[in-house]
């Protein structure tokens, strides 16, 4: 589970985040959307010990099994990169190593932290399986790549020392919408075998919605309404629900039939 | 991995470079000179006599520089013994008011550990030259007639102009009306005289140049400038400790002549023969490959000297030693600076106010500073040289990553340190290459410059040339100093190849 405990961030005289105080719940998929600038994305830093927070404080537990003792850990600028290793992180384009081929990007982290050399070797393989990357393409620099093959990449790296928790931001913005659409199938599949806690921020409603069980909706640097997509079409909390769905234009009715 | 990499070549360059080591048993005699030409000759003759007894090792360190840095270099045991004329040591050395004899001279220098000896033979005292013809048409003989013409154009020798047994106690003596002469190098005025830009000039009694350019010498009519006998200046303990080389260095007593000098310097001069065949043929041996004068100096033979290897090896010593040094401090001053933007300025200000100082001052300092002459002072001098580029460019190479990268690095959960070896300087990698081609490159142009303190290298050649006049020795040091930085260049382009990550130098569509 992770718990964001009353986190805010200023820049200068702009409020990014307001007091937030929200908890993802452990093995579900949660999206964060809304209009850019609405705080999303620093939300996201803050979770990942990327950008420390003006007040408050992000509590991640990560379970049995995780090396920590059972109890929630709080993130901090001694404890973030033993935690980062229990979080995968995606961004858009993969983020990769321009100086590293994809199976040097995918390994980085486990070589470093001298994993044994047979098991990163079999994981590699299980997980080019996962993400349908083919193994040839491994030994290619992210430059040979396509934008595909590269989030591909990326998700593998991030999957690498299988975290429990999985965090996305803006996975697919690079993408085409052919193989936007092919990866958005793909990514859902995943999700739904691996059973991570996922956080996934897109500015994309009908993406939040084939996605979500959870859709977060920001604006302002707070959040305006938190629910399943049938709530937030449904029973709007504010006019803002409404407008932003309805500016997407997305064949929602199609998506969700039964209402 | 890339700078493992880096360090192993410029190890490896470093060991090929290096300077042979003198073998620890062998006693070693080192003789030096000052930067003219009569000096370059003498010092060639001690070398070939004290070489021929057979008994220790005997080095030379040619054209060091002014009066000032030989002095210097041998009350610190860098040389052993150099010719010197007993009024400089007189006057400006000792700074004594009254003329001294050779054995009060000596006894003043023995608290220094020094001892002054073995007269050559010869006075080469400076004097007042001016064209014959313009001479006659004023009518002046002496140098107390010049006092009647302040509009004569004075071109003087630079230390002559400083030195106190020169221009000022010359001015006050004959109370000369000339306010500004200029300064010139001594290599020079006889094409500054002939050309017509200056009239009056000082010259050493012994020039080759005074009959060829038509010179008057003036008379010295109030005796201002004292005896200059050329003797030699030695430590000490040189006699003892390499007896029998002593004694073949002292058999040079009363062996040369004014006349003969004179000629030896025109065989310099004017007929381009090398120092060390003018020696041999002086000492009698001529096995030098051609008697006659000029054939034996063709310009290829000249760039391919039996010196071109020691040359260059000291000259590849020079600038990859610095050059080490630059990167060991500098890549990290680079990150300094780029990690904490409040020592950025500092950092990068300091680094460019080093690039101002001109390079002679800077060689001075630390020879002063060091009281040594040779390769430490100019490695160090080149060393920080070669910061700049290193250091500027290490910091932008680190501030020019995304932070999108940045963010994955941080984001995997790396340290800051596994980010940095890992992922940030791998990253830099062009732009840090890019700076240390710029300082190796900087480096061979500067460290001709090393030559004035002993250091060596191509630029000995260049000096010997500035010194001779003789365009084709300063070319033969140019040359393969500018083929060196071309090389050095080619060679980093290739490096560029094997240190640079591979995914970095494909073009990408991104």
């Amino acid at each position: 589970m992770i718990a964001v405990d009353g986190i805010s961030k200023t820049y200068g005289a702009r409020h990014a985040l307001e007091p937030t105080t929200i908890a993802f719940s452990p093995g579900e998929t949660t999206v964060l959307i809304g209009p850019s600038g609405c705080g999303k994305s620093t939300m996201l830093r803050i979770i990942m010990g990327l950008i420390t927070p003006d007040t408050g404080r992000v509590l991640l537990d990560l379970g049995p099994g995780a090396g920590s003792d059972a109890g929630p850990v709080e993130m901090t600028r001694l404890s973030a990169n033993s935690l980062r290793h229990a979080m995968g992180y995606v961004i858009q384009d993969g983020g990769l190593f321009p100086h590293l081929t994809a199976e040097h990007n995918v390994t980085l982290l486990a070589r470093y932290l001298e994993r044994d050399e047979n098991q990163i070797r079999d994981r590699v393989k299980a997980l080019a399986d996962l993400t349908q990357l083919p193994a040839a393409l491994l030994r290619r620099y992210p430059t040979e790549l396509s934008g595909g093959q590269r989030q591909r990449v990326g998700l593998m790296r991030s999957l690498m020392l299988d975290p429990p928790i999985l965090v996305l931001d803006e996975p697919l913005g690079a993408l085409d919408p052919i193989t936007r659409y092919e990866l958005q199938g793909q990514l859902k599949g995943i999700f739904a075998q691996l059973k991570k806690t996922v956080i996934l921020v897109t500015h994309d409603m009908g993406e939040a919605i084939y996605f979500g069980a959870e859709i977060v909706l920001m604006r302002d640097g707070r959040v305006a309404q938190r629910g399943t997509p049938g709530d937030l079409l449904e029973r709007p909390a504010e006019p803002f629900v409404s407008e932003f769905i309805r500016a997407q234009r997305s064949p929602l009715p199609q998506l969700l039939p039964e209402g | 991995m890339a700078r493992n990499r880096l360090f192993l070549i410029l190890a490896l360059a470093l060991f090929i470079a290096q300077p042979g080591t003198v073998s620890a048993q062998q006693s070693t005699l080192t003789v030096g000179s000052k930067r003219f030409t009569e000096s370059y000759i003498l010092g060639a003759i001690i070398t070939r006599a004290a070489a021929a007894a057979g008994e220790a090792k005997v080095q030379y360190k040619q054209g060091l520089g002014n009066t000032g840095i030989v002095f210097a270099a041998l009350k610190t045991g860098n040389i052993d013994v150099y010719p010197e004329y007993t009024g400089t040591i007189d006057q400006e050395l000792l700074k004594n008011k009254t003329p001294s004899d050779l054995a009060s001279l000596s006894r003043q220098l023995a608290p220094m550990g020094l001892a002054v000896g073995v007269p050559l033979g010869f006075n080469d005292t400076y004097a007042l030259a001016m064209p014959e013809a313009k001479a006659k048409q004023l009518g002046i003989r002496t140098i107390s007639d010049l006092a009647k013409h302040p509009d004569l154009k004075l071109g003087l020798d630079q230390e002559f102009l400083k030195r106190a047994d020169g221009w000022p106690g010359l001015k006050k003596a004959y109370h000369l009306p000339f306010t500004n002469p200029e300064g010139l190098d001594h290599g020079l005025v006889y094409q500054a005289i002939g050309s017509g830009a200056i009239d009056v000039t000082d010259i050493y009694s012994t020039d080759a140049k005074i009959a060829r350019y038509h010179l008057l010498v003036l008379e010295d009519n109030r005796q201002y400038f004292p005896a200059y006998d050329a003797v030699l200046l030695y430590r000490l303990d040189v006699p003892k400790r390499v007896p029998r080389t002593w004694a073949a260095i002292e058999k040079l007593k009363n062996r040369i002549t004014a006349t003969e000098m004179i000629k030896m310097n025109a065989a310099a001069e004017l007929q381009g023969e090398s120092f060390t065949a003018i020696a041999a043929q002086f000492l009698g041996r001529q096995k030098i490959s051609a008697a006659g004068a000029g054939e034996s100096t063709g310009f290829l033979h000249l760039l391919f000297g039996s010196d071109f290897w020691t040359l260059t090896k000291q000259h590849l010593f020079l600038v990859f030693a610095s050059l080490l040094l630059g990167i060991i401090v500098g890549i990290p001053l680079g990150i300094a600076a780029e990690r904490s933007p409040s020592l950025a300025q500092p950092i990068l200000g300091f680094v460019g106010v080093l690039q101002t100082i001109p390079s002679l001052a800077l060689l001075i300092f630390f020879l002063a500073a060091l009281h040594r002459i040779g390769s430490i002072p100019a490695i160090l001098a080149l060393f920080l040289y070669s910061l700049l580029p290193i250091v500027r460019n290490t910091y932008s190479g680190l501030l020019d990553i995304p932070p999108s990268l940045r963010e994955s690095a941080a984001a995997l959960g790396l340290s800051s340190g596994a980010r940095l070896r890992l992922i940030e300087l791998p990253l830099a990698a062009r732009s840090i290459l890019a700076g240390v081609k710029t300082s190796a490159v900087i480096n061979v142009g500067t460290a001709t410059i090393a030559a004035f303190i002993g250091a060596g290298g191509y630029g000995e050649r260049i000096v010997e040339g500035l010194a001779l006049n003789r365009t084709d020795v300063l070319l033969a040091g140019a040359l393969p100093a500018a083929a060196l930085a071309l090389i050095i260049q080619g060679a980093f382009d290739i490096l560029d190849r094997w240190l640079i990550p591979a995914g970095l130098r494909i073009k990408g569509d991104r």
